[in-house]
């Protein structure tokens, strides 16, 4: 457990729950988590275990049924849409699964996008940080392109380079891996660890033991729940049993 | 075969599934087709259409016109004859004089027929057999002793005597004249205008026994039949030397040399003579273009329509491309849809038509002219057909080729891996984009167009008249067959003025003919004390015969000297002129004292009065030299009364009628109308363009509204997933709603900047066709760009909202 004080992450007590017609399903019930600045967390489970709800509350595109949650030592649980745009503009960065850059920006636009929408940031200044953010990952060379045009290494280094170009507090990555070979899944890995080891705080979401241990610190869920790694071993033994 | 059944089967099932998008294409097509079939059926009535007898192409009217005057056809008897008798370039030349019969009979009820003389070339030169009996021919020609004898048109025979023979030889009052019908003529031809249906026909000698007075100096109608080979300018040189020898001999007689200057012209008259063809025809073609635009708008907006609907089922045609449908069959399975839409659409579009033009032609003939009610008929025939076959054509490719196209460019891998969804290409939005940025163009173009007649019409309305059209009723008598003679009428009629007077609610009467902007008038050479013409100079002055306390009736103002009184009676003869004929005449001399002698008149009129400048005939004319003479100074009075009311004008008309019933037992009241009624007719085609074309203008934009919301409901459905990421990076609410709103902005600014030029040329167009329209202004293009995009804002409101409305999380999960 760290120390609540500097912790970038506090979460207690949360839960979500989603009601559909009349079945009411649990997706988080009772999560206790905090996470520290330039912490690498990996929160790993079985497919349903709550793992992605978590990223998305963590990442304030969702918001909790109860509990509470706090970023920055702020409290953000209940704040309002355009409250939390603001946030999620400036103080997180997500890295996709499936990269989600848009087609019809070229490389360059994809990672300017989240910098327009700051207000009073000049031209200059999001040109500057473009280009940074593109050369840490590699990609400076290919600002012109389209993302049909590029691997999908290179996209998913691209929505690195995205997530990184806001300077955000923390990046959240949702199975940065899952649509790659493990040749360019490797490669991904190697940049999220670079950028740890240069201070970036890290929450990634994954279902392979292989990435997970990339992370200094693994978080296991179960139904919803923060589990240690033996009971989780055990609890998939059940399963399995 | 069995795969084209196959595919109008399914195409009625898809049409069918999406009955939302079935209704407003066929809606769209419909009164895209309708607005062009119902303006051309006019047109085809009007100009196109070919009269009912034989080889109608030789057939030529012949008109004459004075400078910068309009053209007439009206000729006398003398210089029919002499172009008649030694013309070598017609095989025939015929001559009818208009005029409607009152007729009774035995057994027939009295009714007032519109009919005419004929001379004895009209049936044969027109190459026509009776239906029965004979038609009118030389043996009833005859000068001197015309046969007593009449033909009537096949739906007269109809209508009075159900097709009965033996109706020939049976005997009718014509006026008050006995006349034997002697034949039908046949079923199709009813006269050689297009707007008036005769019904009776007598032989042109008879015209002086029945009317007992000869047949005045422009009372004939002339047409020819060009021999073979002969061209019309060929017939037009050698025709007009016989007509300028008779002007010659009419300058003498009446001593004015101005009638020198009338030339001869000739048209073709095989579509039949018109009295709206010059009026309307340019109008008209003008409102085709209009259509025509709205039209394309419809197409374009169907094309988008089914191109999005398309792009939906992109996976359905992959499906059938890999389980072996070839390229061609699902092209033609896309044209089928749209073939089906379009013929639908058309159905509705010729009934929509049907009644439009009904409406069109009512509101065309109701414009105000001197002579008989015109009647005007809209029939479909092979032309209207045809034209509605070529539109609904053009619409299935227009709107159905580009979908098809698509569809034959299906790939089917690549569109099969989309798994049930569709990819959203860069050249396919660019695409659908590109038919919405025409709609603007051609929805700013008609948005103009609109503004263009609706402010031309505007400066007609606060024109200055000179006079004060409101609260004005204008009351025609009839006192023919009264038994007053005219000394007794000019004494009732001054009887009847202070009667009027006393109705409650009535300020003034008077009596004016012609009344203001009645579009009819009259004009005599005139001879001015103390001002010398220049050879060739233009002499004649519109005259005006007045009452007493007309300039006040009628809102004139009286500026110099004094109104006519009833005192003025058996005095000397008195005039009043108007500001421009004082001032072309005397300039800044005093006119008052001054005399006016009219051409073969030799009495002079003393001017005891200047009035102020007043709009004559029509509206649109600059204004004339006007005399004002004192209808009881005449030798017969006129009958035409107008009235200014402190109330609703309409609402004395009752006891208007009261009173002349009480006072004049025998005279009848033929109309009554208002001042403003008579001013508004006046600009039938100005109001009916301004109308029509804001209509359509709304339409087209309307139309081009749903295809930016079709556009942009669409977009937004497809990039819901981009809208989620955009959240995801931190976009508010109101960056999604401004992603959609710049969208529709780009695309109607990008429509406007190519609309306007377009819109500038089209203006000049109409300019051409209708000399009268301004633009200079460039407030119609400004007024329907800004119509547009307020329009475009409105349709982008609800995807706009959408958009702000997509939950990241749930657009994320789409992936």
């Amino acid at each position: 457990m760290t120390e609540t004080g500097q912790a970038l992450i506090q979460i207690e007590d949360l839960t979500k729950v989603f009601y559909t017609d009349e079945v009411e399903t649990h997706a988080l019930s009772g999560v206790h988590l905090a996470i520290r600045k330039g912490e690498y967390v990996a929160m790993s489970g079985p497919s349903g275990c709550g793992k992605s709800t978590l990223l998305s509350i963590i990442g304030l595109l969702d918001t909790p049924t109860g509990g509470r949650y706090q970023l920055n030592s702020q409290p953000v649980e209940n704040l309002g849409f355009a409250e939390r745009s603001r946030i999620r503009n400036q103080e997180i960065g997500f890295i996709f699964q499936s990269f989600n850059l848009i087609g019809d920006l070229t490389v360059y636009e994809n990672v300017e996008l989240p910098l327009t929408y700051r207000q009073k940031m000049p031209a200059v200044e999001r040109k500057k940080r473009v280009m940074e953010a593109l050369e840490r990952v590699g990609m400076a060379h290919r600002v012109r392109h389209y993302p049909s045009q590029l691997s999908g290494g290179q996209q998913q280094r691209v929505a690195v380079a995205r997530a990184l170009g806001g300077k955000p507090s923390i990046l959240l990555a949702d199975e940065p891996t899952g649509n790659l070979d493990s040749r360019n899944g490797e490669a991904v890995m190697e940049l999220l660890q670079n950028l740890h080891r240069e201070g970036a705080t890290i929450c990634m979401v994954t279902h392979d033991p292989r990435f997970a241990k990339h992370a200094e610190r693994e978080v296991h869920l179960f139904d919803g729940k923060v589990v240690a790694e033996e009971e989780l071993k055990k609890l998939m033994a059940d399963v399995h049993a | 075969m069995n795969g084209l059944i196959q595919d109008l089967r399914y195409a009625l099932r898809q049409l069918r599934k999406n009955l939302g998008f079935t209704a407003v294409a066929v809606l769209t097509l419909a009164l895209g087709i309708g607005a062009n079939t119902a303006i051309f059926s006019l047109v085809n009535t009007l100009m196109l259409r070919m009269l009912p007898v034989r080889e109608p192409e030789q057939l030529v009217e012949l008109l004459h016109r004075y400078p910068g005057e309009p053209h007439l056809n009206g000729f006398s008897p003398q210089a029919y004859q002499l172009m008649r008798d030694h013309n070598h370039v017609f095989s025939g030349l015929i001559a009818a004089a208009y005029q409607p019969f009152h007729v009774r009979g035995e057994g027939l009820e009295p009714q007032t027929l519109q009919g005419g003389y004929v001379d004895r070339n009209f049936f044969p030169v027109l190459g026509m057999q009776p239906a029965i009996g004979r038609l009118i021919g030389p043996e009833d020609d005859r000068t001197g002793d015309p046969s007593a004898v009449a033909v009537v048109s096949w739906s007269y025979w109809k209508s009075r005597f159900n097709l009965d023979p033996a109706m020939l030889g049976k005997q009718i009052i014509v006026e008050d004249m006995l006349v034997t019908i002697v034949g039908v003529a046949p079923r199709k031809f009813s006269g050689l205008q297009v707007e008036s249906r005769q019904d009776v026909w007598l032989p042109l000698a008879m015209q002086p026994t029945v009317v007992r007075s000869g047949l005045g100096w422009g009372s004939l109608w002339l047409v020819g039949r060009l021999k073979p080979g002969v061209s019309i300018n060929q017939a037009q040189a050698e025709t007009a030397v016989l007509y300028e020898s008779t002007l010659e001999e009419q300058a003498k007689a009446t001593n004015n040399p101005f009638i020198r200057k009338m030339k001869l012209e000739m048209e073709p008259a095989g579509a039949g003579l018109s009295q709206l063809r010059e009026e309307w025809a340019k109008p008209l073609l003008l409102l085709l273009a209009v259509v025509g635009l709205l039209l394309l708008i419809a197409c374009t907006n169907l094309a988008s329509m089914l191109l999005a609907r398309g792009a939906t089922r992109e996976h359905e045609m992959a499906l059938r491309l890999s389980l072996g449908a070839g390229h061609f069959r699902l092209a033609r399975q896309v044209l089928t849809e749209s073939l089906l839409l379009s013929a639908v659409g058309s159905l509705l579009g010729v009934y929509v038509a049907y009644f439009g033009a009904g409406v069109l032609a009512k509101i065309i003939v109701a414009e105000r002219r001197p002579g008989p009610p015109l009647e005007f008929h809209v029939r479909a025939d092979m032309h209207v057909l045809l034209f509605t076959a070529a539109i609904t054509l053009l619409t299935i490719l227009l709107s159905g080729l580009v979908p098809a196209l698509r569809a034959m460019r299906t790939a089917p891998a690549s569109s099969l891996r989309q798994a049930g969804g569709t990819s959203e290409t860069r050249p396919r939005r660019l695409f659908g984009k590109t038919l919405v940025v025409a709609q603007v163009a051609l929805s700013v173009v008609l948005l103009s167009a609109a503004g263009l007649f609706v402010r031309h019409l505007l400066n007609l309305r606060h024109l200055d008249l000179g006079f004060h059209p409101d609260h004005v009723l204008l009351v025609t008598l009839d006192p023919e067959g009264s038994g007053y003679n005219d000394e007794h009428l000019s004494l009732a009629y001054q009887d009847l003025l202070q009667h009027l007077e006393a109705i409650p609610g009535v300020r003034s009467a008077t009596i004016c003919a012609p009344s203001p902007i009645s579009g009819a008038g009259a004009n005599r050479g005139v001879t001015v004390e103390g001002y010398e013409a220049k050879p060739g100079e233009i002499r004649n002055v519109m005259e005006s015969w007045v009452a007493p306390k007309y300039f006040a009736t009628v809102g004139t103002p009286l500026l110099m000297g004094r109104d006519f009184s009833f005192g003025d009676k058996g005095g000397p003869r008195v005039a009043i002129i108007n500001q421009t004929m004082a001032r072309y005449y005397f300039g800044s001399r005093d006119p008052i004292g001054r005399h006016v002698t009219f051409d073969g008149d030799g009495q002079p009129y003393q001017i005891v009065g200047v009035a102020g400048d007043a709009k004559y005939m029509e509206m649109r004319e600059a204004t004339w030299r006007t005399i004002y003479l004192n209808t009881f100074q005449e030798p017969s009075v006129d009958s035409r009364f107008a009235l200014r009311t402190g109330v609703d004008p309409e609402a004395v008309a009752p006891d208007v009628r009261r009173v002349v019933r009480d006072m004049l037992k025998t005279v009848s009241v033929k109309s009554i109308t208002t001042l403003t009624d008579q001013v508004n007719a006046s600009i039938v085609p100005e109001r009916l363009m301004a109308t029509l074309s804001l209509w359509f203008g709304v339409l087209g934009a309307l139309l081009a509204a749903i295809g930016l919301y079709g556009l942009l409901t669409y977009t937004v459905a497809r990039r819901i997933n981009e809208i989620g990421i955009r959240m995801a990076l931190g976009a508010t609410q109101s960056n999604a709603t401004w992603m959609v709103i710049r969208d529709a902005l780009g695309m109607v600014c990008i429509g406007s900047a190519v609309g306007a030029p377009i819109a500038f040329w089209s203006e000049r167009f109409a300019a051409s066709l209708v000399p009268e329209l301004q633009i200079r202004s460039a407030v119609p293009i400004a007024s329907g760009t800004v119509a547009m995009i307020a329009i475009a804002l409105l349709a982008a409101y609800v995807p706009a909202r959408r958009a702000a409305r997509v939950d990241p999380m749930v657009a994320l999960r789409y992936e």
